[in-house]
């Protein structure tokens, strides 16, 4: 496959905006907040081109991006392990959560995915769409939303899973199709 | 139990789902980080040139420990090899660990020389100073800072040799991995070059010096970019080397305490020995290892704290604590309310590069401000809502805590005023940091972004002399705006006088009436050419502000910060005064907070209280030290004070002496003349004290008065409010930091057990991050 160098300005920015939506994304999935996965997401590319860069293609260069957002992740858990507040532990199996995040990246950072389940949201409704408008657009909390669904604090878990899954087959259909 | 590969599957991918959703229904889409990624290149993240011997006084630090160390008789030799085998592990973290969680798309292509089969197995990889898998690092890098971890070079070209600099030996040389640690590198001992300064080299040059063989020269436009660029390195070795000094002195306090105790222990069980002359040597010893211990430094020179002429550092005023005062004698207490977070941001910069902030850095009213409290806002139309609360302080259970909280009123976004802002922008040589006027652009970008139709944004910029990049325009044409930020370059003398003069005048010609009309200056204070005195500056300033338009002013960077100057400016400006360290910090301001920044609710809002004497024997009131006004100063509206900005929350408190018990004040003889006023009738009712408070409306001349009786609720500490307790650990954490000699039984610990029971839903996270700052200080501190 050819490469390509990555190493003028104009480059590196095209890269930068190809992927660091996806970067940030991972570094979320791995349990960043939202201000952490800014910083590293930066931190990220700074490091990648600190030295020269080869760009194989997307798909191996947002895999190469999320190995380095995941070694720095990890750096940054290490630091934190002494001020445990700072950071959420990330999953056991991390092989497993990147296939699972590769599975919904793709090529473009999860663009396609954000946008097929923007299409499915439309498509709820009932307590199932006041279930994800309040907590999604509202920022409702679990009391605040049981009070209005008429439900218990679990009953809104369940609810807002299922609702999720529900969703998540609808995105897939959606792209298999 | 543990949970199976599918349900871990499945929890998987409903995170994934939650986050989609958060993005696509709750709108908290990905930054767009391309600005902030691309400023950092054009400024080397890493020093280019190596360090050269004039710039060596920078290393003073460590060496100011180690003739400590030396003078005190103690053993050099061990404190440098526990700090080479520190800066070793930290410097020469250079294997990476192509396991599982390795780079996994580009496969490694140099295997180590290893005959092992789990050696095959692993394979390992050298690149420049690099460590790319934390799970095998050593415990002394993994607390490193990140920004010493670079990833792979080009991943499909073999990785470089390691290139060890050091004096004796050749500058060049490839390092071979070590027999005992295949994948591992032996290196040679560092030292300086040139063997005046014999021992290992402190750990960060050459972990800069290494990267910089690999990465992209620096494009400097300006000389003065050129120079800013190695005084930056400079400031980045001269805190490394703090650090290392401190870890030295910190070892050797260790060292000490364990030997005099072991000889003491000794001497104990030995002195009924007999052994006369042996037991007096050992008591000799004893001695001497106390009179080390006493004699070792207590704190060592910050490098922030200026090293002569040429590296003049951050510029703090002095803060002298209030004192308690008799109430007998000082009944009342006066003061302006101040809504600055300057001084938190400064702290936790300080922190999280290891170091303890300069005491004069902290001022305890805007660590408290900087957080917000769940005051409910007024109901009525008066600008804002009081809220007193009293119990037991937590660092003195004779004395008690009184808690003046306000709350602006909350003006929601669609209300929000026509604003007519201008941005003054300082792109002299010293903002060419990556610190400074990198993140200046994205700030203001912040701002702009949230600008509308009704909106006009002026740009303004001066160096050597002011020029105007963009005329007033309207809010909405957001890509001209965007544009005019992406041109700005840094370079230059700095003439701040005369950007003020046009700044100013630009916001009077757009004035919007009934609008927000406010300057947002953002610089490192730096003025060096034209009106540079802090008087003819403030007096510049206070001339300006009767304009009706307001000023907003943040600092930014380190190692020049003229915060005393940035401070009075903003009071003078009829302004607030923030300190930029991180994009998460402009976003709390700009984004969060903008509201607040840009909507004056009430301006020169004083507070009085009057303290019953009845009731309270003495008072003193925690921060605000430099807004302390005089008893009169409250009814005359000549006097100027701070502002509050909607949903603003402004906290105050007060340590107060209850009746009977001694205030620590020194007695002051009885009046000759005069005899001392007769208690009234009120005195004897249950009222503690009486709080008064001024405001005028953000256009108005006259000022209104409120005012509120408030009793003691004889509350423990633990009965009061989470707000109340979080805001007491916050002063106290203030006071350690600043040695105050008030902070009676506090300790780091007992701060952080406070701020532990007390988060509340902190929905931003940011007393979950006051939590690591209190560790962090514990640490650096050793207590």
């Amino acid at each position: 496959m050819a490469t390509v160098m990555r190493n003028t300005r104009e480059e590196q920015t095209a890269l930068v905006r190809t992927h660091q939506a996806g970067v940030w994304r991972y570094l979320r999935f791995l349990g960043c907040d939202e201000s952490q996965a800014d910083d590293l997401t930066q931190e990220t590319f700074l490091s990648v081109f600190r030295q020269p860069f080869e760009d194989r293609g997307s798909s191996a260069t947002a895999a190469y991006l999320r190995t380095v957002a995941k070694h720095l992740f990890l750096m940054f858990l290490r630091k934190a392990q002494r001020q445990p507040t700072l950071a959420q532990q990330p999953w056991d199996d991390l092989e497993l959560a990147d296939q699972v995040f590769a599975q919904f990246a793709q090529t473009d950072g999860g663009n396609q995915w954000l946008e097929a389940l923007s299409g499915c949201v439309e498509s709820l409704d009932g307590r199932a769409r006041q279930a994800i408008d309040l907590r999604y657009q509202a920022d409702a909390s679990r009391s605040a939303m049981a009070a209005a669904l008429e439900l218990t604090e679990d009953g809104v878990k369940t609810l807002l899973r299922r609702t999720r899954e529900v969703l998540r087959r609808c995105v897939e259909r959606k792209l298999e199709s | 139990m543990t949970p199976t590969p599918d349900e871990t599957r499945r929890e998987m991918e409903d995170r994934l789902a939650d986050h989609a959703l958060q993005e696509t229904v709750g709108g908290k889409t990905p930054p767009d980080l391309t600005g902030p990624i691309t400023n950092s290149l054009a400024t080397p993240a890493t020093p280019a040139p190596p360090l050269k011997e004039s710039r060596l006084p920078l290393l003073r630090y460590a060496l100011a420990a180690s003739l400590a160390i030396g003078a005190v008789g103690l053993s050099y030799y061990m404190g440098l090899q526990r700090g080479s085998q520190s800066g070793m592990a930290h410097n020469l973290g250079i294997v990476v660990d192509q396991t599982k969680g390795g780079l996994g798309p580009y496969p490694t292509s140099t295997p180590p020389e290893s005959s092992t089969p789990a050696a095959q197995d692993t394979p390992h990889q050298v690149f420049g100073n690099v460590v790319n898998d934390p799970a095998k690092m050593p415990e002394e890098v993994a607390v490193d800072d990140l920004s010493v971890v670079v990833a792979s070079p080009s991943p499909l070209t073999p990785p470089p040799p390691v290139i060890v600099s050091s004096g004796p030996h050749p500058t060049s040389q490839l390092a071979a991995p070590s027999a005992h640690h295949p994948g591992k590198v032996a290196l040679p001992p560092l030292r300086l070059s040139g063997g005046d300064h014999p021992g290992p080299l402190p750990t960060p040059f050459y972990a800069y010096d290494d990267v910089q063989h690999a990465a992209p020269g620096p494009e400097f436009k300006y000389a003065a970019r050129d120079r800013k660029e190695l005084e930056q390195r400079e400031s980045t070795i001269a805190h490394s080397q703090y650090k290392l000094a401190l870890e030295k002195l910190e070892v050797e306090k260790e060292r000490l305490t364990t030997l005099h105790r072991t000889k003491t222990e000794l001497l104990a069980k030995n002195k009924d020995s007999g052994k006369v002359e042996e037991l007096n040597e050992l008591k000799k010893e004893v001695n001497d290892l106390e009179v080390n211990i006493r004699d070792l430094p207590v704190q060592l020179p910050l490098p922030d704290q200026g090293q002569g002429p040429e590296n003049r550092g951050d510029n703090f005023s002095r803060i002298v604590d209030n004192e308690f005062k008799e109430v007998m004698q000082h009944p009342l207490s006066t003061f302006s309310i101040d809504v600055d977070t300057a001084s938190y941001a400064i702290m936790r910069r300080s922190l999280e590069q290891g170091m303890l902030p300069q005491p004069d850095s902290v001022r305890f009213e805007e660590l408290i401000n900087n957080f917000a409290y769940d005051y409910a806002p007024p109901t009525d139309d008066v600008p804002f809502a009081s809220h007193v609360e009293v119990a037991v302080c937590p660092w003195n259970a004779d004395h008690k805590l009184v808690r003046v909280g306000l709350k602006g009123k909350e003006v929601a976004v669609d209300k929000r005023p026509p604003t007519n802002l201008v941005f003054l922008l300082d792109v002299s040589g010293s903002m060419s940091e990556e610190n400074k006027l990198p993140y200046v652009v994205e700030s203001m970008k912040l701002i702009a972004d949230q600008m509308t139709e009704q909106d006009r944004v002026a740009i303004v910029v001066y160096a050597g002399a002011a020029g105007l990049v963009l005329p007033s325009t309207p809010g909405h044409k957001k890509s001209d705006i965007i544009e005019s930020l992406n041109r700005l370059e840094a370079g230059g003398s700095t003439n701040g006088g005369q950007g003020i003069e046009l700044a100013y005048s630009v916001a009077v010609e757009n004035f919007i009436k009934d609008g927000v009309n406010r300057v947002i200056l953002c610089t490192d204070g730096d003025f060096n050419v034209g009106t540079t005195g802090e008087g003819s500056l403030e007096r510049l300033i206070e001339e300006k502000a009767k304009t009706g338009v307001f000023l907003s002013v943040y600092g930014f960077g380190m190692g020049n910060l003229n915060d005393a100057m940035l401070e009075k400016i903003s009071g003078k400006g009829n302004g607030t005064y923030g300190y930029i360290d991180t994009l998460a910090e402009a976003k709390k301001l700009f984004v969060r907070g903008l509201m607040g920044t840009l909507v004056t609710i009430a301006k020169d809002v004083k507070i009085q209280i009057e303290f019953n004497p009845h009731q309270v024997a003495g008072y003193r009131l925690i921060g605000y030290e430099n807004r302390m006004l005089a008893a009169e100063d409250f009814n005359d509206d000549k006097k100027d004070a701070g502002e509050i900005g909607a949903g603003h929350t402004v906290t105050a408190l007060y340590e107060i002496v209850p009746k009977g018990q001694p205030t620590g004040s020194a007695p002051v003889d009885p009046l000759k003349y005069q005899t001392p006023a007769k208690l009234t009738a009120a005195a004897e009712t249950p009222e503690l004290l009486t709080l008064k408070l001024r405001y005028k409306q953000p256009d108005g001349a006259a000022s209104k008065l409120l005012e509120f009786p408030v009793k003691d609720s004889d509350h423990r500490f633990g009965q009061a409010s989470a707000d109340f307790r979080f805001a007491s650990s916050v002063a106290a954490f203030g006071m350690l930091l600043r040695h105050s000699s008030y902070s009676g039984n506090s300790t780091y610990a007992s701060v952080s057990e406070i701020a532990q029971s007390s988060l509340g839903p902190d929905p931003h996270g940011d007393r979950k991050q006051f939590l690591s700052l209190i560790l962090t200080a514990q640490r650096l501190s050793g207590r």
